[in-house]
C-alpha cells in the first residue's frame, strides 16, 4: 500500500506547474520540471553506481556500505526510473504545448529522450537475455548522455528566440 | 555461408528488428507531415475560407484576416538546424551499431 501511495505522490510532482494560473507560463514550467526531475533522478543513481563499482574493484574497506547496498540499490533504481518517467512525460507535454515553436533542437531532444527512455524501460522490464544485454550497453553509452546534455544546453540557449 | 550460434542469431534478429523500428519512426512522420502540408496548400489555393469552422481554424492557427500564413515560426530543417537534427540521428544509429558490434565481437 505504501509503495503505491508514494508512486501516486511522485506522479503529482508536475502539478505545481499549473498552480499559478495567471502566469501563463505553464508549458515553460513543465520544461524546467523535466530538467529538474531528470537531474534529481539521475545524479544520485550515477554516483551510487560509480561508488559501488569502485568499492568492488578496489576492495577498500572504508567503502563497505557501497559494496553491500543490497535492497537500498533497488530503492535507488526505482527512484531513478520514477523520476525519469516523470521528467520524460513532463518534457513531452512541454513539447506538445509549445509545438508551434518546434525547431530541430527540440526534435533532436525528443528523439534522444525517447531512445534513452525506451532502452531504460526495456532494460528494467524485459527478461530476454539478449535485449537486456543490448539495452544495458546502449543505456549506459557515454556519448548519448553527452549528446543529451549538449542538446538541453542548446535548447535553453535558443528557447527564447 | 558463415556459421552463427543460435545466441548470435537471436541478437542479430533483435538488432535488425530494432533498427527497422527506428528507421520507420524516423522516416514515416516526416513523410506524412509533408503529404499533409501539400494537401493543405492545395486546399488553400482552391477554396476561400468562409463559415464558422474556417474562422475557428484561422483563430487556432493564428492566421491574420487577409489569409496570410506566418510560416516563420515553423521548423526549418536546413542549414545549421539540419546539421543538429541529422547529426543526432546519425549519432543514435552509430551508437546502436557500435553496441551491436561490441556484443557480436564479444560472442565471437
Amino acid at each position: 500500500m505504501n509503495k503505491f501511495f508514494f508512486i501516486f505522490l511522485f506522479l503529482l510532482i508536475p502539478i505545481p506547474a499549473y498552480a499559478d494560473h495567471d502566469s501563463g507560463d505553464i508549458s515553460e514550467d513543465l520544461g524546467w520540471i523535466a530538467i529538474g526531475v531528470g537531474v534529481l533522478g539521475t545524479l544520485p543513481f550515477i554516483f551510487i553506481n560509480k561508488m559501488r563499482r569502485y568499492a568492488i574493484s578496489s576492495g577498500n574497506q572504508s567503502l563497505y556500505a557501497f559494496k553491500h547496498l543490497g535492497s537500498t540499490y533497488k530503492i535507488v533504481l526505482n527512484f531513478h526510473i520514477m523520476m525519469n518517467c516523470i521528467g520524460y512525460f513532463a518534457g513531452m507535454l512541454h513539447g506538445l504545448l509549445l509545438s508551434k515553436y518546434m525547431d530541430s533542437i527540440s526534435i533532436s531532444l525528443a528523439i534522444i529522450m525517447t531512445v534513452l527512455m525506451t532502452s531504460g524501460l526495456l532494460l528494467r522490464y524485459t527478461s530476454s537475455r539478449h535485449l537486456t544485454l543490448f539495452n544495458r550497453l546502449l543505456h549506459g553509452q557515454f556519448a548519448l548522455v553527452i549528446l543529451l546534455i549538449a542538446l538541453i544546453i542548446l535548447h535553453l540557449m535558443t528557447a527564447d528566440d | 555461408m558463415p556459421y552463427y550460434s543460435i545466441y548470435t542469431y537471436n541478437i542479430m534478429k533483435s538488432i535488425i528488428f530494432l533498427s527497422l523500428i527506428l528507421i520507420l519512426a524516423v522516416t514515416i512522420p516526416p513523410a506524412l507531415a509533408e503529404d499533409d502540408d501539400d494537401k493543405y496548400e492545395e486546399r488553400d489555393h482552391d477554396e476561400e475560407r468562409e463559415g464558422v469552422f474556417e474562422e475557428m481554424q484561422e483563430k487556432i492557427s493564428g492566421e491574420s484576416e487577409d489569409g496570410e500564413r506566418h510560416d516563420d515560426d515553423r521548423a526549418n530543417v536546413g542549414g545549421f538546424s539540419g546539421v543538429i537534427l541529422y547529426g543526432t540521428i546519425i549519432a543514435i544509429v552509430a551508437t546502436i551499431g557500435y553496441t551491436a558490434f561490441k556484443i557480436l565481437k564479444k560472442k565471437k
